[in-house]
């Protein structure tokens, strides 16, 4: 599964250096505004990691990369693996960021805000993935396309649930966050299955 | 190792084209060219080998049981992304194969004069083929199966990828499976040749043989006229002369001592088959192999 990891994360790597640069300058342009919650730059993130791992998929089609791979001794299941491994740590990133811009707004609704913005990561990929498998980069494009909308209205919503911790938010919202890492997480071991399955049947 | 290779029988059904009965073997220490026009079901065979595909029927083993830990496949076109660079790809093919060897890696990267700090999109089509053999290779397997690897090159790289595969097959462990058209390739290299003609096995066993129990006829219409068909796998009648390749050089010898016979060509049996054949007629939305 290593191998199949480090081939997804060169490919999306130079991607992320940019993204890095444009993270640090959201930094300083938010270290001197006072503005409230980073929801653009969290919208972004979670967008371009939705959208740079699927994107794999495209890459794996003009290289026949999987029917490459369908030649390693357990290539199939290592490449879907992987790929969920990449998928689980986009995750986690998107979480610990927006956890961080939490904790520099001092804004404690935030920490709930990050579990959900995970989960909501996680959700796209669980549906995204296997989706992929069976359809090809190509044509799951439009489906990707229905969901990325899907994810972008969410967060946004979500990004005005900080000013909902005045209306009893505080009762509910850590363990919809909580609810909502935790489905992530049973949803992506469901979505590595089915997608395992799709790939040991696919003629490549 | 008796077999690296063997296949009986095997069967795959697209509908549109199918792989039909199928049985071929590549003892230990020998190379099997795998012959064919375009569409004729060489792809699809080492497919189903290598469980790309999954085969309608039949029985495959590879290297006795020991499965595809033992092979090295390089197909007709690069794997690699053109994003990432040579190292890059070492990098995360050391994580993919269980006996891969960094230094035999970078020896056959210096062999073959790739840069590891290239961009993969910035090598010619012949170095891309050659990332994807040092690949093959670097994780020692016993079998190479290759794809169409020397489509394309020029025949300065197809003769020093040629001579590194003779080098392979130096150690009586090891065998390879090359399909090509380029039958002057296989010409050279292949002890065994195996003819797949429309999803069929036509011609198959050692390549000497081969060339010696078949013959090439070039005589005038006349000679060709007094000719039994049944003598013949096919023929082609010019303005001034026609040739034909007969089945069995001994027999036609016996019966036609005034006629001359040249040993045929592997490209020979390959045209002479296919002409034999009534002219194919495409079905709308054929499914292209």
């Amino acid at each position: 599964m290593k191998g199949f990891f480090l081939r997804d994360l060169d490919l999306i790597l130079p991607n992320l250096k940019f993204s890095a640069a444009f993270l640090v300058i959201w930094g300083v342009v938010m270290f001197f505004s006072s503005s409230g919650p980073a929801t653009f730059i969290l919208l972004y993130l979670a967008i371009f990691f939705t959208s740079s791992i699927l994107g794999l998929f495209n890459y794996d089609e003009a290289n026949h990369w999987q029917a490459y791979a369908a030649a390693i001794p357990g290539g199939r299941r290592a490449m879907v693996d992987g790929r969920y491994a990449l998928s689980l740590l986009a995750a986690a990133v998107v979480t610990l960021l927006t956890a961080v811009s939490a904790l520099l707004e001092r804004e404690p609704a935030g920490l709930v805000i990050a579990l959900l913005y995970g989960g909501l990561v996680l959700a796209a990929f669980d549906v995204m993935l296997p989706l992929s498998y069976r359809f090809g980069g190509t044509r799951s494009r439009t489906i990707m396309i229905v969901v990325v909308a899907g994810l972008a209205a969410a967060v946004a919503v979500l990004g005005s649930i900080g000013g909902m911790s005045a209306l009893g938010g505080d009762v509910w919202m850590p363990a919809a966050g909580i609810l909502m890492i935790a489905a992530g997480l049973a949803g992506a071991a469901v979505s590595r299955k089915i997608s395992r399955n799709i790939m040991e049947k696919k003629e490549l | 190792m008796e077999y690296a290779v063997k296949i009986d029988h095997m069967t795959k059904d697209f509908g549109s084209f199918a792989l039909k009965d199928v049985s071929l073997a590549i003892p230990g220490g020998t190379i099997l060219g795998l012959i064919g026009e375009n569409g004729a079901g060489k792809s699809t065979l080492i497919k189903c080998l290598l469980g790309i595909l999954h085969p309608d029927g039949g029985e495959i083993s590879l290297l006795e049981g020991e499965g595809l830990a033992g092979v090295g496949y390089v197909p007709d076109e690069c794997p690699f992304p053109d994003a990432l660079k040579v190292s890059q790809a070492g990098g995360f093919l050391r994580g993919m194969f269980s006996g891969w060897e960094e230094a035999l890696f970078g020896h056959y990267l210096e062999r073959f004069e790739l840069p590891a700090d290239r961009k993969i999109k910035d090598l010619s089509r012949g170095m891309k083929m050659k990332l994807t053999i040092a690949a093959a290779l670097s994780h020692r397997p016993k079998l190479l199966v290759l794809d169409e690897a020397t489509s394309g090159l020029d025949p300065v790289v197809r003769d020093e990828i040629l001579d590194e595969f003779l080098n392979f097959i130096s150690d009586e462990d090891h065998a390879i499976l090359i399909s090509s058209h380029i039958t002057s390739d296989l010409e050279k290299i292949c002890d065994y040749v195996t003819y797949l003609h429309k999803g069929r096995v036509t011609i198959s066993g050692a390549k000497d043989e081969l060339l010696t129990h078949y013959g090439k006829l070039s005589c005038s219409k006349a000679d060709l006229a007094r000719i039994a068909p049944d003598l013949l796998v096919g023929k082609r009648e010019g303005e001034y002369g026609c040739q034909a390749l007969v089945k069995d050089r001994a027999a036609f010898r016996a019966a036609f001592p005034d006629l001359e016979l040249d040993p045929p060509s592997l490209e020979d049996l390959m045209i002479f088959t296919v002409r034999g054949d009534p002219l194919p007629v495409a079905p709308a939305g054929n499914k292209s192999i």
